[in-house]
């Protein structure tokens, strides 16, 4: 008997705009955007407005784009600025829960400043915690500044996937990006401390 | 650290949706796909189907789950974990190792790529003899692009267990690459792949099943094999279904969250036994789930899953074959895997332009 090494299989997977064309007709076929990207979505909302949020906001994010999956530009073939631009547009909605969110772990990391238990308890035991410094920088810039920032350094999007997402001139996230971390440096270089 | 760097390293620290909440969101969309094919509520969201991340590598079931690297994050509530107390038995381990699968999630960008490490102990026999190799195996998948797949192979000692040194292997220090689509067929895949299985361990139990029965009768009219007992159709469709749940749950490449269900259909089989203390190929002591099942020809295999002790991370895995052998069955070392890093990077190496082809394709 020989037992040869065996071969790495060809990964072979749609791109997202195949999966998104194909449910038109195969509504079906939309859970493998689901599969890709829900937790990434999740972990973007979870930031920004807190896990309880997040839990509710991601779902949401999915339902809207299942909906509107008939006017998904074919052209681009990742989803993820499209799902992105979806949850900031819902995160939007809720720009002051944001803000004070930002304010509160500003302030404190302590048990007192957090939504729910859950939250506590993940917040003790990782190294999740933001620093209030940055905290605070994001507390005080504006929420479409925010949103560039955001997008660039959490989702990683480049600045034509920002402005796609935002649906905003992309010389337009080029600035708001420019200008939020000129006040975000300001804000946490006026605190004394490096990040 | 600048503020961007900032701002992403306290994003990517931040825990995965809990198995609930993608759970409820899953169902949710369910149903609005449900409504949007006018009604078909027996027909629940498809996986997607072109998902075939499948690495494969070693004797008998390939490459051995994904680990986060990073932090185990606790929560309260139903799922809740007790980490670091002995688990009851075999059904209970698998549902912490579950739970904590489900919580893992590395998520590779446009531009990234899943980076895993492995230690591979392979086993092999040919004319002269029997013997191990160790295999340092790496593989970077792209996260936009899993066709540009790549995988390192840095071979290692060779140990002998019976008959002199084999001639036909990969000297020590040899590295190999090995892209993806470069070495097609040789396997002969099992039915059934991450992508088609539902979220709930009872229906993804018995997808695999009804599915290990439909191959098991097309495989045996491919052989030619009339008039076999029951007994022997439910041996070898039970031998199916525990072959593929191993190979799914060890797969580095398994989302997170199928893993998980993996994990928890296991935790459903009744040949499924608690191994208090069972050492990976790195040498990691763990807590081990072990599920033997029979071969036809009155052989059997045995799959290991190897669990940290506290977390019940997943550690590695190892596999033994019983060979019938004049009257009496021979155990024999199948492969087994140490995972040792899965993580998100930046880059791929080049693959050298005098790389050969790999030995094995």
């Amino acid at each position: 008997m020989t037992a040869p090494l065996q071969d790495a299989a060809p990964p072979s997977e749609d791109t997202d705009a195949q999966v998104i064309e194909a449910s038109w007709r195969d509504p079906d076929r939309f859970g493998a955007v689901f599969d890709r990207y829900f937790a990434s979505i999740h972990r973007y909302v979870h930031l920004r407005l807190g896990e309880s949020a997040a839990d509710d906001l991601a779902a949401e994010t999915f339902l809207r784009a299942f909906r509107s999956r008939d006017r998904f530009d074919l052209t681009c073939p990742s989803a993820r600025p499209w799902l992105y631009g979806i949850a900031s547009n819902l995160v939007a909605d809720h720009h002051r829960a944001e803000a004070r969110r930002y304010r509160a772990l500003a302030r404190s990391v302590g048990a007192g400043e957090v939504a729910n238990h859950d939250e506590r308890v993940v917040q003790r035991v990782s190294a999740a915690v933001m620093q209030p410094r940055l905290a605070s920088g994001l507390a005080r810039l504006s929420a479409g500044d925010r949103d560039v920032l955001l997008l660039v350094a959490c989702a990683q999007l480049s600045y034509e996937e920002v402005a796609a997402a935002l649906g905003i001139p992309q010389g337009t996230v080029g600035s708001r990006l420019n200008r939020a971390r000129k006040r975000l440096r300001k804000i946490i270089g006026s605190a004394g401390e490096a990040l | 650290m600048n503020e961007l760097e900032a701002i992403k390293g306290h994003h990517d620290s931040l825990p995965g949706p809990a198995p609930e909440v993608t759970s409820r969101a899953w169902a949710l969309l369910t149903e609005e796909a449900e409504r949007a094919e006018g009604g078909h509520p027996e027909r629940p969201l498809g996986r997607p189907r072109g998902r075939r991340w499948v690495v494969r590598a070693g004797v008998a079931v390939g490459l051995a789950a994904a680990v986060t690297a990073g932090m185990i994050f606790v929560r309260g509530g139903d799922e809740s974990v007790p980490f670091g107390t002995a688990p009851a038995g075999a059904a209970e381990l698998l549902r912490h190792a579950a739970t904590v699968a489900a919580r893992e999630e590395v998520q590779p960008g446009p531009g990234q790529f899943l980076y895993v490490e492995q230690k591979d102990v392979t086993f092999a026999s040919d004319s002269e003899g029997e013997y191990t190799q160790d295999v340092r195996r790496e593989v970077w998948m792209p996260g936009g692009d899993p066709g540009k797949a790549l995988t390192r192979s840095t071979y290692g000692r060779t140990t002998v267990i019976s008959g002199g040194h084999p001639e036909h292997v990969q000297a020590p220090g040899t590295v190999e690459y090995q892209r993806a689509g470069q070495c097609r067929g040789g396997f002969s895949g099992l039915p059934f792949q991450a992508a088609d299985l539902p979220g709930d361990p009872d229906r993804a139990l018995a997808k695999v099943r009804q599915e290990a029965e439909t191959f098991v009768r097309s495989d045996q009219r491919r052989r030619g094999e009339a008039g076999l007992s029951r007994k022997e159709i439910d041996m070898r469709v039970e031998k199916v279904v525990a072959s593929s749940l191993l190979r799914l749950a060890q797969n580095p490449l398994t989302p997170s969250r199928t893993r998980a269900t993996v994990f928890g259909a296991l935790s459903k089989l009744a040949t499924v036994t608690v191994v208090p203390d069972l050492t990976d190929p790195a040498g990691r002591h763990g807590v081990g789930a072990s599920i033997k099942f029979e071969t036809p020809g009155g052989g059997w295999e045995r799959g290991e899953l190897i669990f940290e002790p506290a977390t019940y991370r997943f550690l590695g895995y190892r596999s033994w074959i019983g060979q019938p052998e004049g009257g009496q069955v021979r155990e024999i070392p199948g492969a087994s895997t140490a995972m040792l890093t899965v993580k998100v990077v930046d880059s791929m190496p080049e693959v050298p332009k005098d790389a050969g082809k790999p030995m094995f394709c």
